[in-house]
């Protein structure tokens, strides 16, 4: 891909993931900020596709859109008395917020200048699956594995919480 | 097939940038499987009249066109005629965009079906996660429709889609991991290719489970829970009327349509059959009519299940069903 379409993209989806974030945090009503909060993950998932991660677009999709999004939005809808309520976040700490604020992008952009962005010169993999998937199996089985045993816990927890309701 | 040789001369040889070259080859081919699939929707509707009248020994639509054939073209200008109907209370950009993602989660995944050898609009590396992970996207756009339309029975037939939908979701990916471990590769081509014998035949544990829950994933009955006429009059869909309502049943075939393709692509052996290679795509659309079928059939022969039956099926027999098979599969694997 040309390099000036790269960049198009990314300020497209720049532009995109900023907006809906702020839209997150300013909307008034907690669905449309569930829904902005999608419209997040999924321009994150575009950033993936663009650094030719696939493999990883596609689990962000999968996980954040199709896996939290949806069980956000199933708990606004079961909370029946929030769905259409508009909520009112008065800003308490208005100076205190400012101040972080404004310090806070100071050391953004102090960082951001002092920073060398290294890039590698590496063609990327050709098939990132099987890599992806040989690299889990190989050099990092324990972080996969300390993943796999967390998961199970929260599976076998999960379950547990869900028996004590049904069983009183 | 957009980075072949010959391509990429063309390319060169008119000053053309290959990136625009690769975009605007991609950008007419999902035209063309846009249309293939309007057209798809027409056909399959009149199929599925057809058969349901046959089931119900009566004749079916029968007086528009020859033997009603063109019952569903009059059918759609009779939609897009219609008054659009909005909601007093609905909220309008949820309830506007909802059948539109539906719609567009069903398509894409289409786009990802490799019909015959080379024969695909873009063979991700990921395709075969890529088309699982497409339609959670259309369950965000059935909560939106039940949540937009700010009326009780939409509201419940949208909550018990998603719960259908996400609990089913586990069973039919577990259940093509077998496949995967088989093939060596996630690349819907690269699967298609490995089948010398049908997946089918080496996976008959996974093949049902991710049968039946491509079933209740496609919300057809008998898991059409979501939109039981006797009970949520008719789900997430009701306060929607004219072309909206369109979208929501265009999204339906079309969604049906993917995961028959997938299921021959996965399962039954692709673009594989008799004959020389130009018959591939034939065989493939065979073998997905004939998927289309067996839907159709099990749908107009069973009754609908409770919802607490859908969930039991999905979480206490399915999951199971096809954690053993992968556990099968590997031991096998490891023998031979």
């Amino acid at each position: 891909m040309g390099d000036t379409v790269s960049l198009v993209i990314f300020f497209a989806l720049a532009a995109m993931a900023v907006a809906s974030a702020i839209m997150v945090i300013t909307g008034r009503n907690l669905f449309h900020s569930a829904m902005s909060l999608g419209a997040y993950l999924l321009t994150i998932a575009g950033y993936y596709f663009l650094l030719n991660a696939d493999l990883v677009g596609i689990m962000q999709v999968f996980v954040y859109v199709g896996g939290v999004v949806v069980v956000v939005l199933f708990g606004i809808m079961l909370t029946a008395q929030l769905t259409n309520v508009r909520l009112t976040s008065a800003m308490e700490q208005r100076w205190v917020t400012i101040v972080s604020l404004v310090s806070l992008a100071g050391l953004l952009v102090f960082v951001a200048k002092d920073t060398v962005f290294r890039i590698s010169q590496l063609a990327p993999v050709a098939d990132t699956t099987s890599f992806i998937g040989r690299m889990f199996m190989t050099d990092y089985i324990l972080p996969f594995e300390v993943i796999s045993v967390l998961l199970l816990a929260a599976l076998i927890g999960a379950v547990i919480i869900a028996r004590e309701e049904g069983g009183k | 097939m957009l980075s072949s040789a010959q391509l990429q001369e063309f390319a060169n040889n008119y000053g053309i940038p290959l990136w625009g070259l690769d975009a605007s080859i991609a950008l007419v081919l999902a035209v063309a499987v846009f249309c293939l699939c309007g057209l798809g929707v027409v056909v399959l509707v009149y199929m599925e009249r057809k058969i349901a009248a046959d089931f119900q020994i009566r004749y079916g639509p029968l007086h528009v066109g020859w033997h009603g054939s063109l019952q569903l073209v009059a059918d759609i200008l009779k939609l897009i005629t219609k008054e659009d109907v909005f909601p007093k209370k609905a909220d309008p950009w949820i309830f506007r965009l909802a059948p539109a993602i539906v719609f567009l989660a069903a398509f894409v995944g289409l786009l990802v079906m490799p019909i015959g050898p080379g024969l695909v609009v873009q063979d991700l590396n990921v395709g075969l996660i890529y088309v699982l992970a497409i339609p959670s996207i259309g369950i965000a756009g059935l909560i939106m429709a039940g949540f937009g339309s700010y009326n009780k029975y939409a509201m419940m037939g949208s909550l018990r889609a998603a719960a259908q939908m996400v609990s089913y979701e586990i069973p039919r990916a577990l259940s093509v991991i077998g496949v995967v471990m088989i093939a060596g590769s996630a690349k819907l081509s690269a699967i298609v290719g490995a089948q010398g014998i049908w997946h089918i035949i080496l996976q008959p544990l996974g093949f049902m489970v991710f049968l039946v829950s491509t079933l209740a994933e496609l919300n057809r009955t008998p898991f059409d829970l979501p939109d039981t006429e006797a009970e949520l009059v008719a789900g997430f869909s009701m306060e929607y009327s004219g072309m909206r309502f369109a979208f929501f049943f265009f999204g339906e075939y079309i969604a049906l349509m993917a995961a028959s393709a997938l299921t021959v692509v996965l399962f039954l052996g692709g673009w594989h059959g008799p004959g020389p290679e130009f018959l591939a795509p034939v065989w493939f659309l065979i073998k997905t009519f004939g998927v289309i079928f067996l839907a159709m059939w099990i749908r107009w022969t069973l009754p609908r299940f409770r919802i607490d039956q859908v969930m039991d099926l999905g979480w206490k027999v399915l999951l199971p069903l096809a954690l053993l098979n992968i556990l099968i599969t590997g031991i096998v694997m490891l023998i031979i």
